[in-house]
């Protein structure tokens, strides 16, 4: 029997191993299509097709790999790979995108996208301010900011734990609980985000209440010729660097994407023309993926090294609201010194190596993730030499899973098993030392037949945590366990979609908010944790209706969460160390209800310019107080007026040219120690210039009209009124691929 | 060739890139004016100033026992704002233990 299943397998890749995939793309009227990305996404390799719209590779694609087409400007098509069936792409023209489902169809990390409200955003934009500013893009993302140095996404008011970060399968911890402490990464070899707004992400853990964001790399490329490029950017509010560099290899079975990054930045230049003090920022980064296939059994190493050293600005003592604003501001910028490191600052030194491998068979899909992510952040406070704090934090994620695809049937069963230790290495602490192991299995289910689709999923979770932390005299042993669920359904008729999901999802308490205990220099703060708290539970409904034609699309994205058991952090009278004292607590209800709109027209006139807006209306609200939570984004409405070139681009070398406005509306809904926010404006000028098809250049102007705003949700806006973001500025950036 | 080339100054370039910047967390090379601390955290502070009254320059290992040991005031110290500081010893270790030694420059009012 031994001998018969080794002789099967054997045969199976010999078939396998001589195979050849071949097709051809062509649009509406039967011509060729070129350059079309054509993606294998279990693979992770990218193709492209040649002038005659062919594309071949002598890679063995298994039957039942998700294969997805895509061109700008076309409608994109996603298909399972069958080897009987001839792969003849039509793509047709697209002048309105609004969304994955029936106009962009696109395979997603996260789930099926027709079934999960699943948001993705292109990181590989020119005109890009950074990666975090590109993502507050989508309709009710924000961050919480002070300059570029330091920056958190926000999704639908909520942030820190409540949000999850992923990186190519890794989990990211890298003390998220603290507003001060930045992603963790940068945009360094980076195409996408996928985004999911509120707890329906249970593949990816339960705590994501607030949402789950997935940051995959650029796939591999199947080319015999050494693709790459080198980009700079400049921004002159900051006399802000930024330079990366990439390389991708093939040969065989063997893949290798290479990039490294070193940006530097000063004090940014607020609109009155003087500088936030210490919103400077280093950081370095290099990164590879090894990718080795062998038939049909994948193999991907991905390795980072990132390191950041960020100043924190708008650090003082005592009552933050009346500091004044020269006391933190510098009228002029010293190049020869002010881009060197000066009190308080952070170190942070992350380390990523994630293993990934996945076997497909007929039907059945094994994937398999191995992840370890070590975070050292130090933190300088008062002291130039010895760090207030020094944490260590290590993750280890094992994750196995297996799919099962039919025709109209998925299934999927897997488990998430999470280690994690946080380690002070010196004696001064704000968390005590903690380890934790946590244990998710889950499955899910989808069934899609014609124009309806339905799916459900649960996920068990327990969570043990655990301190014997001796200089804190601390002796903790606790668990929590918890079920997570999502269920979804989709109905499609004619240009009509909807789409409507429940889910339910519960979020421990972190170490932070248990056992903080002690000055933290990076919020100037006394945070004063509570190991009573308990584990915060949360259900969202989520409400999607979509409607386009070739011209005009409209979303309309309504939702509701219930949290029970709300964590938060609240100020006291106290002052220790002359610093505020602020406690964790926890309120029994906050409701948090919103509407998301989006809107996209384009003239049939004009067929080269697109008019997009979003609207982002969110309300939180304590029952258990009359003031409202804290770092509450204000509404906003943003719009977007792009003109591409690309017809007339030989003649004047232009690729496009947009308008980027942000409406903020005034925030009245405020917790106790925040103030209410004025409404402003912001507007953003971009041009690409393609001078070579190797050769691409962009040029901006952001807050053009020099704006004076504080966003609700800035790190300094409790800090002198209120430090403003910066002022009007220009930036270029130039990029030259090969 | 040339190719290969290219990928080798690519790896090179990043290499480059991380020596040259890995010297930051150095305190071997940080250089700083200190001085002693409230420990109320107030902005009140006292220059440690050499006999002839100029700022002293700790680096290195120097600047590293400077922040992390104590300091003897041999004559009476005055801050900005006039406050005194009596003779004796400061800082950790020593019996005013609530004092602390910082340096580097606070950002001033401009």
């Amino acid at each position: 029997m031994k001998k018969f299943l080794f002789s099967s397998f054997f045969m199976m890749n010999i078939f396998t191993l001589f195979s050849q995939t071949k097709g051809i793309v062509l649009d509406a009227n039967n011509k060729p299509l070129n350059e079309v990305n054509i993606l294998f996404s279990d693979q992770n390799i990218l193709l492209f097709s040649n002038e005659d719209g062919e594309f071949v590779t002598e890679l063995d694609i298994p039957n039942n790999s998700y294969i997805n087409f895509y061109k700008d400007g076309y409608t994109s098509k996603t298909l399972k790979y069958e080897s009987a069936s001839e792969l003849k792409i039509t793509l047709e023209k697209l002048h309105v995108i609004l969304d994955e489902v029936g106009v962009i169809e696109s395979y997603s990390e996260l789930g099926n996208s027709k079934l999960i409200n699943i948001e993705k955003k292109s990181l590989s934009s020119q005109n890009s301010i950074s990666m975090i500013d590109d993502i507050t893009e989508i309709s009710g993302v924000d961050m919480i900011s002070s300059g570029l140095g330091i920056q958190k996404v926000v999704v639908r008011g909520l942030s820190g734990m409540r949000v999850v970060t992923y990186l190519n399968g890794m989990q990211i911890n890298n003390q998220q609980w603290a507003n001060d402490h930045g992603i963790g990464f940068t945009d360094l070899g980076l195409s996408e985000v996928e985004l999911i707004k509120g707890a329906s992400a249970l593949k990816y853990g339960s705590e994501a209440i607030g949402g789950l964001l997935y940051f995959k790399d650029a796939p591999f490329i199947a080319n015999d010729k050494l693709k790459g490029f080198i980009s700079t950017g400049f921004n002159n509010s900051s006399i802000l660097s930024n330079n990366k560099f990439g390389v991708k290899f093939n040969k065989k079975n063997f893949f290798l994407n290479l990039y490294g990054q070193y940006a530097i930045s000063s004090d940014y230049r607020l609109p009155d023309n003087t500088y936030l003090f210490n919103s400077r920022f280093k950081q370095n980064a290099i990164k590879f993926s090894l990718g080795y296939r062998y038939n049909n059994w994948q193999n991907i190493i991905r390795a980072q090294i990132h390191n950041e050293f960020p100043g924190i600005p708008g650090h003082v003592h005592g009552d933050p609201s009346k500091v004044d604003i020269n006391a933190i501001t510098s009228i002029e910028l010293d190049l020869a010194e002010d881009f060197s490191i000066k009190k308080p600052w952070q170190v942070v030194n992350n380390q990523l190596l994630i293993y990934e491998t996945n076997y497909m068979l007929n039907n059945f899909k094994f994937e398999f993730y191995a992840g370890h992510f070590l975070n050292n952040l130090k933190e300088y406070g008062e002291k130039l030499t010895k760090p207030a704090f020094d944490l260590s934090l290590s993750n280890t994620l094992l994750s196995p899973s297996l799919r099962y695809i039919s025709n109209k049937l998925t299934l999927q069963i897997g488990s998430q098993f999470v280690f994690q230790e946080n380690k002070n290495n010196i004696n001064d602490r704000l968390v005590p030392d903690v380890s934790s192991f946590n244990l998710g299995p889950y499955a899910l289910i989808e069934y899609e037949k014609n124009n309806f689709g339905v799916n459900s999923g649960m996920r068990y979770d327990y969570k043990r945590l655990s301190s014997d932390d001796q200089v804190l005299d601390l002796d903790y042993d606790n668990s929590f366990n918890s079920t997570s669920f999502s269920s979804g359904i989709y109905y499609r008729f004619i240009d009509h979609i909807l789409r409507m999901t429940f889910s339910g999802a519960y979020r421990s308490p972190h170490v932070s908010e248990l056992f903080s205990d002690g000055v933290h220099h990076g919020t100037s703060r006394y945070e004063i944790g509570d190991k009573k708290l308990g584990i915060e539970y949360a259900n969202q409904i989520d409400l999607k209706y979509q409607w386009s034609n070739n011209h005009l699309g409209i979303v309309i994205n309504p939702f509701i969460q219930n949290i029970s058991d709300f964590i938060s952090l609240d100020p006291t009278d106290s002052i220790i160390s002359g610093y505020k004292v602020y406690n964790y607590m926890q309120y029994d209800k906050v409701e948090i209800k919103g509407v998301e709109m989006n809107l996209h027209y384009h003239p049939h006139q004009l067929h080269n310019l697109h008019f997009e807006q979003s609207y982002s209306f969110l309300q939180a609200r304590n029952k258990n107080s009359k003031y409202g939570l804290a770092l509450v984004p204000a509404n906003s409405v943003k719009t977007k007026i792009l003109y591409k070139f690309n017809d007339y681009d030989r003649l004047l070398k232009l690729y496009d040219i947009s308008i980027y406005h942000i409406y903020k509306f005034n925030q009245d809904s405020y917790a106790e120690y925040e103030e209410l926010t004025e409404s402003y404006n912001v507007i953003n000028l971009q041009l690409g210039i393609k001078l070579n098809s190797q050769f691409h250049c962009s040029l901006g102007v952001n807050n053009v009209l020099n704006e004076t705003y504080t966003p609700h949700i800035s790190r300094v806006r409790g800090i002198a009124g209120g430090v403003p973001n910066p002022g009007k500025s220009a930036s270029i950036n130039l990029k030259y691929e090969f | 060739m040339k190719k290969t080339n290219l990928l080798t100054l690519a790896v090179l370039s990043s290499v480059l890139v991380f020596t040259s910047c890995s010297k930051d967390d150095d305190t071997d090379e940080l250089c700083a004016e200190c001085h002693i601390a409230l420990p109320d955290k107030s902005e009140t502070v006292w220059e440690i100033l050499d006999a002839s009254g100029e700022h002293i320059e700790f680096c290195g290992e120097d600047l590293v026992d400077a922040e992390a040991n104590s300091r003897v005031v041999t004559d009476t110290l005055y801050s900005d704002a006039g406050d005194t500081l009596l003779p004796g010893e400061y800082g950790p270790g020593s019996a005013n233990s609530q004092y602390e030694i910082h340096c580097g420059e606070e950002h001033e009012d401009e």
